[in-house]
């Protein structure tokens, strides 16, 4: 039997997705601060579904890709090792500065300066200074630098980012500092910026490095456990690690850029609802994943999500490149609460997983999202993930009770309130994706995953009117799902600054310098020679503008005959982004970055069917509950899990051990023959 | 007068029969629909002004004019938006407009604008064939023609001279299509017209969306029910602004900004403003300022109002979603002709970014002074350190060596100054103006990729700070030469030099801006010698130090063009700071060690750790020296002590049974009104007293500084910058 594995490791539970043969397993564990105790555990699970025995499990193993939330923590958190920074002399306070980091609030208690990533005493400025151009200016002070790094190493620095002016156009300097660390520490990580992010934007890239670098000594520890644990047990296959672009790489690759394993995660959620849009033939996807403290949106269109330059990493804008995930803070956990105007908000403050919800019973007293759907009676405290915890309905009420009495409410329309609230937040970061983009939501299809999304997703959809939403089978272990079917992809970029005025064969020796680096990636990572993929990309803009916009090129070597239409993609390209007729028809289209994507094929065939997790004792069941939009009382029926091909009439809700569902009234709930659930909705006014 | 509200939150009040969901649903949408507007406008643009700095507004109005909802940029424009859109109101009759019209305009004086870069294009919204509101979105455009590239003309007499003028009603888009006369007219009058034109695209696809989407929610809610929940949610606002002025106690304070000459004259030119508190009324009245001016500096009445709600948001209404509910409590009065509500013809090019931000900081100082006074410890937590609030100008125009194409650099890095100190900590360094909510300055490398400059360094400035118990926050500190291109020609402006921006409960004010050419520089050389970075190292044949306000300055290759920007003000006597703090900041380079000394009295031992033996010594010296005497008060209060459990130590007086006390010491300040009365004034030249603290002030005689002392312990109750007014 051939097994391919998809894992994800989130803040609470640790999720796989494991296609053996023609059937996929789905299996969940809590994780742990191991992270590798979880993994197995999960695996175990897994495992015990296939009736095999350890050995045979891991050695069938061809595929086996990990999302993991160690990095997304440490970034969040911002706890890690301490980190040296090696700078151009007069520019020691480039993140202090930031950019002016001001920050949209009115608040001025609430304008204060970006956290420290670095101590103040382990930035070390060095003379050296590269121009525009790329000519060396300085070379670097070898001394100085010496004595620098040698003064960084008495402070007990863990890892050492370098990052200086223009160093993607000259990297001489970079390399030298370099040297002499790995003379002076063998041993140390180091992150050149002009290796991790060769793009223009010392501050982003400065950000990006110092972060790259303070992940380096955690992920090392963390993997090196893992591998040998997956390799005692009989793994052959190479761990695959998801990067924030969209496709994994291997162990030995990821750990020289781990920054990239931010919000892999997601990203395979992402990935998941690409697979399952080609699957049903959707044109237009916007997937909604709502956990215990965020809400993330994204974009497909026919087949491709958003890539995007400049990625954001917590409270950061970086040099990355990155799948386009909008982020809101609105979850589960998040708490209701009534502002001066004695109106009722919900969010950003979060319960978190300690205390949790009220209706955890661990503490938790302030009422939140979660709370608000269990003293709805949408979710049955009974049946939370099966039945395996109990959720307490009457501290859900009370804690409910603390926003509804100063609104002169019942409990029951508090409830609906906090419910209305959160569905329109998200619902409102939904549009702003879409409508923006210069798209009509209701050309678009709604994929839902994520544990709590079920009971909101069609509310949601209705609000920002799409029509239609798929929740997947596998929709509470949609990551892994999506990390068991990605390919894998090794970027290479570099800012070349040109213009169609310039000669073809300067951006094509840029295009072939970038192409030899994918070639030793495909050679270091074996990428079977039929799996190879290479795509062309750069980001463009007309003259005078900021933004680029990324388009694709010929595969081929760029020549001059392929300018007309490579401009031509570019402004299709930009109207697609902004608007017929937006395009800056009279002015000059530049490019400054460079790209080539080297894709590994892995995923090819359809997902096999997901196995079906039936509960159905043929018994009605029906139960009061409050309908969410209008805060009224009402009898609905209860599904456990529905046949395939059957469908339903709204109002009703369907519970499967891990996923509950709610569909309003005058919506109706089919399942396909790959059991997702559809959801048709019907027209708002 | 009102007294403290101390129940809880209760429902909108007076609003049984709404369904207060339904009411924060619509507000969302509102403030949804104007950050769509904004990113609409933001990615469509290809002006680094909008999408580097920020340095825009979107705004829905309802069919009076009144503000729904704005979105978090520049606050300015809630003033010259209103202008902006009242002004249309009056040209064009309802009945004439149409779906897909908009209206473009940029005048100071008769539609607001705070300088005519700033266009304005304002869409009518159309729901069941009526007019139910207005889009409007603004944005800094590169050019709007006139006699200075980028539209700052400190040569200008006249506000024709300055720009192109676009009055309220010029209608730009017809029924959804260009008008190509107006397009004509006014391409033909701006440097960079293709772009300018397409920014104009930018604005009008901004109101479009914001058009779209609001006649999509009153469809949605139905056209009474809509208009019933606006207007209920403007008027939450105003009850919360409202009732926070009514715990304020009533009252008249009085008070005085300066600017610093007008580019032609360099006296200092007052602002004047009489705030009163009425209940819950508030009125800032700012007749008694000086008659408008024949230079660039003049505040427009839209300036005016926007840096009036720019200084006042912060402070009665930093948690609520912004719309007109907000300003309902509040009156803003301005003489005719004068610098804070100019006629024609004076000239405004720049009167948002140096009087506007003058206003701004008075409306700061007159709160603070206020607030202080309130029983409520959330109102006596918003009293702050004074934001340096102007903004430094240098902008070259020049034609590079390596391409020959001609550029205008309008340099962002001028929003670097230091915010005030706050009760929760330090004031931020390089923020911008309090009212440049969310601002953003470039990369070096987006500037060094864009323009032909070279940067030798961009940092924090020490000597901008405002010593403080909370230190204020620090401007920035950059210079760059000429690469790839001979000469500019170069224009600087610096609005806060001399006056700067005062500390709060006994803090000191933040340093002021400086700008300086560096005459032929060995560059090459002091890059070979790795002293390029270093001020003191460059020997230049000359360094020129820079009037405040200086046109047709010729910066050539070789030399080093310094732009030095202010500082905000501190809270709290610096005597007071924690000593760890102190040393913290002479580590991480925010403070000298020369100024822990001299403006701290805080010792450090040769590993930089605190002398704690030492601290007190100098502390104790400290007060002796600005009283001339040994104090007679040995018990001084720590901050901790001050504190009370708040945010912030705030006022260091209080009035107790037998009238005024220092509230560090405990030492009496007599019965009198106010506690000024019973305490020592030691009123030395702020340039020099400054200078001796470490804090950079440009010198000028007439401007002083008042230190009010404790007679008993030489504690700083309150220190302010005044001005000596010629004879």
């Amino acid at each position: 039997m051939r097994i391919k594995v998809g894992v994800d490791v989130g803040g609470t539970f640790t999720d796989t997705v494991v296609s053996a043969g023609s059937e996929l397993i789905r299996a969940k564990a809590y994780s742990t601060k191991d992270v590798t105790s979880g993994i197995l555990a999960v695996l175990g699970r897994a495992r015990e579904q296939l009736e095999l025995d350890e050995a045979t499990f891991f050695g069938s193993i061809e595929k086996f890709v990990l999302g993991n939330t160690i990095v997304t923590n440490v970034i969040d958190e911002l706890r890690f090792p301490s980190v040296g920074l090696l700078t151009t002399a007069g520019f020691k306070d480039t993140l202090r500065i930031a950019r002016s980091n001001r920050g949209p609030s009115r608040d001025a208690h609430a304008n204060s300066a970006p956290p420290e990533i670095v101590d103040r005493r382990r930035i070390a400025e060095v003379a050296e200074r590269v121009d525009v151009e790329g000519v060396v200016l300085r070379e670097l002070d070898r001394e100085q630098a010496r004595a620098a790094i040698a003064g960084l190493l008495d402070q007990g620095v863990e890892a050492i980012a370098i990052c200086f002016l223009w160093s993607f156009k000259n990297p001489a300097n970079e390399q030298a500092a370099a040297a002499l660390v790995r003379e002076l520490a063998p041993d140390l990580p180091v992150t050149l910026s002009s290796e991790l992010a060769p793009v223009y934007r010392e501050y982003e890239r400065m950000v990006t490095t110092v972060l790259d670098a303070a992940c380096k000594p955690v992920v090392a520890e963390h993997f090196a456990q893992l591998d040998a644990a997956l390799r005692e047990r009989g793994l052959r296959s190479g761990l695959k690690l998801m990067q924030v672009d969209g496709g994994f790489l291997s162990v030995d690759e990821a750990g020289k850029t781990p920054i990239k394993m931010f919000n892999s995660g997601p990203v395979g959620g992402v990935e998941g609802a690409r697979r399952l849009g080609d699957q049903l033939g959707l044109r237009r996807v916007v997937t909604a994943d709502m956990g215990g403290t965020s809400f993330d949106a994204a974009i497909i269109s026919d087949g491709a999500y958003r890539v995007l330059p400049r990625a954001e990493m917590g409270q950061f804008p970086t040099a990355l490149t990155a799948v386009d995930i909008s982020s809101i803070g609105a979850g589960g956990g998040s708490i209701a609460w009534i502002d001066s105007r004695g109106l009722m908000r919900v969010g950003p403050t979060s319960a978190g997983s300690v205390p949790g919800p009220a209706c955890y019973a661990r503490g938790g007293e302030e009422p939140t999202v979660t709370d608000a759907t269990v003293a709805m009676g949408l979710i049955d405290p009974g049946y939370f993930l099966g039945g395996t915890i109990a959720l307490d309905r009457d501290r859900a009420r009370a804690a409910i009770e603390r926003v509804a009495t100063p609104l002169r409410y019942d409990v029951d329309e508090a409830a609906a309130g906090i419910y209305r609230l959160t569905t329109v937040q998200m619902a409102n970061a939904i549009r702003a994706l879409t409508v923006n983009r210069g798209h009509d939501p209701r050309e678009f299809t709604m994929v839902s995953f994520g544990g709590a999304c079920g009971l909101f997703a069609a509310e949601i959809a209705r609000e920002c009117d799409v029509a239609r939403l798929v929740v997947p089978a596998a929709a509470s272990v949609f990551s892994a799902f999506g990390l068991l079917h990605s390919d894998s992809i090794f970027t290479a970029v570099q800012t070349t600054p040109w213009s169609f005025a310039q000669s073809a064969e300067e951006l094509e020796r840029a295009f072939a310098a970038l192409e030899a680096r994918v070639q030793e990636w495909f050679g270091a990572d074996q990428i079977a020679p039929d799996a190879r993929e290479l795509v062309r990309e750069a980001d463009m803009k007309f003259a005078g503008q900021v933004f680029e916009v990324t388009s694709q090129l010929p595969a081929t070597a760029f020549t001059d005959d392929l300018k007309a239409a490579v401009r031509e993609r570019f402004v299709a390209d930009y109207e697609a982004e902004f608007g017929e007729g937006t395009a800056w028809t009279e002015a000059e289209v530049l490019v400054t970055n460079t790209r080539v994507k080297g894709i590994g094929r892995f995923g090819a065939g359809d997902p096999a069917p997901v196995k079906l997790l039936l509960d159905d004792d043929g018994g009605q069941r029906r139960r009061e509950i409050v309908e969410p939009m209008t805060g009224r009382r009402r009898e609905v029926e209860v599904h456990r899990g529905l046949p395939l091909g059957e469908r339903r009439a709204g109002p009703c809700i369907v519970e499967e051990p891990d996923t509950n569902l709610y569909v309003p009234d005058g919506a109706a709930i089919e399942r396909d023959a790959q059991a997702n659930y559809i959801i048709d909705l019907p027209a708002r006014g | 007068m009102s007294t403290i509200d101390t129940a809880a939150p209760t429902a909108p009040r007076g609003a049984q029969a709404h369904d207060p969901v339904t009411l924060e649903v619509i507000r969302m949408r509102l403030d949804a629909i104007v950050d769509e507007m904004a990113i609409a406008m933001m990615r469509s643009s290809g002006s680094p002004v909008i999408t580097e700095s920020g340095d825009f507004n979107t705004a829905l109005f309802d069919a009076e004019g009144r503000i729904y909802a704005y979105s978090n940029y520049v606050q300015f424009h809630i003033g010259s938006a209103s202008v902006a859109l009242r002004g249309l109101l009056d040209a064009v009759p309802l009945e004439e407009m149409r779906p897909g019209d908009a209206f473009i305009s940029n005048d100071s004086h008769t539609a607001g604008s705070t300088h005519p870069p700033d266009v304005s294009v304002i869409s009518p919204i159309f729901h069941d064939g009526r007019v139910v509101g207005f889009a409007q979105s603004q944005a800094h455009l590169l050019d709007i023609g006139g006699m200075n590239p980028g539209g700052f003309a400190p040569s200008a007499v006249d506000c024709f001279a300055e720009a192109l003028r676009m009055p309220p009603g010029v209608k730009c888009y017809d029924a959804g299509e260009p008008v190509e006369s107006v397009r004509r007219m006014i391409v033909n009058n701006v440097r960079l017209p293709v772009p300018f034109w397409n920014d104009v695209r930018s604005l009008v696809a901004s109101n479009n969306t914001g058009a779209r989407r609001l006649a999509a929610t009153i469809d949605e809610f139905g056209a009474d029910t809509f208009a019933r929940y606006a207007e209920l949610a403007l008027e939450a606002a105003r009850q919360v602004v409202a009732e926070r002025i009514g715990r304020l106690p009533d009252g008249v304070y009085e008070a005085s900004e300066w600017q610093e000459g007008d580019g032609k004259v360099a006296d200092l030119l007052e602002i004047h403003c009489r705030m009163t508190v009425d209940g819950e009324r508030l009125t800032f009245d700012f007749s008694g300022s000086s008659p408008q001016v024949a230079g660039f500096v003049n505040c427009s009445y839209g300036a005016l109002v926007g840096s009036v709600a720019s200084g006042m948001n912060p402070v009665l209404a930093w948690d609520l979603p912004f719309n007109q509910g907000v300003l309902g409590p509040v009156e803003i009065l301005a003489a005719e002709a004068s610098i804070v509500n100019p006629d024609v013809p004076a000239p405004a090019s720049n009167g948002h970014l140096t009087v506007g931000g003058r206003v701004t900081r008075l409306v700061t100082l007159l709160l603070n002074r206020v607030v202080e006074r309130s029983d409520d410890p959330e109102l006596r937590g918003r009293a702050q350190g004074i934001w340096a609030d102007s903004w430094t100008g240098g902008i070259s125009a020049g034609t590079r060596t390596d391409d020959g194409e001609y550029f205008v650099l309008f340099n962002m890095d001028g929003g670097l100054m230091g915010a005030g100190a706050q009760a929760t900590g330090d004031g931020l360094d390089g923020s911008g103006m309090t009212t440049q909510i969310s601002n953003m300055v470039p990369d070096v490398e987006m500037n060094e990729l864009m323009y032909p400059v070279l940067y030798l360094w961009k940092r924090v400035d020490a000597a901008t700070g405002g010593p403080g118990a909370q230190r204020g926050g620090l401007g920035v500190d950059y210079a760059w030469t000429l690469r790839r291109c001979d000469e500019v020609l170069h224009t600087v402006f610096c609005p806060c030099a001399q006056v700067p921006a005062g500390g709060y409960g006994g803090a000191y004010p933040g340093g002021g801006g400086e700008q300086s050419i560096l005459r032929e520089v060995d560059v090459d050389g002091a890059f070979a010698r790795g002293e390029a970075a270093d001020p003191e190292r460059l020997a230049p044949r000359e360094t020129e130090l820079l009037e405040l306000v200086q046109q047709g300055l010729t910066i050539r290759a070789g030399d080093v063009f310094r732009q030095r920007i202010a500082g905000g003000g501190g809270y709290g006597d610096p005597l007071l700071r924690d000593p760890a703090a102190v040393a913290a900041d002479v580590r991480d380079g925010y403070v000298t060690a020369a100024a822990a000394e001299a403006a701290y009295g805080v010792a450090l031992d040769g590993e930089g750790a605190v002398d704690q033996a030492g601290t007190e010594r100098l502390r104790a010296r400290a007060r002796a020296e600005r009283l001339g005497r040994e104090p007679a008060a040995v018990a001084i209060r720590s901050l901790a002590e001050l504190r009370r459990g708040e945010q912030g130590a705030g006022s260091l007086c209080q009035r107790g049974g037998d009238g005024w006390e220092c509230r560090v010491c405990g030492t009496g300040l007599g019965a009198g009104e106010e506690w000024a009365e019973g305490a020592v004034l030691r009123r030395t030249r702020a340039a020099e007293r400054l200078g001796e603290l470490g804090v950079r002030v440009r010198p000028n005689d007439a401007v002083r500084l008042d230190e009010h002392l404790c007679p008993g312990c030489g504690t700083a109750l309150d220190v302010r910058v005044t001005v000596e007014r010629a004879a």
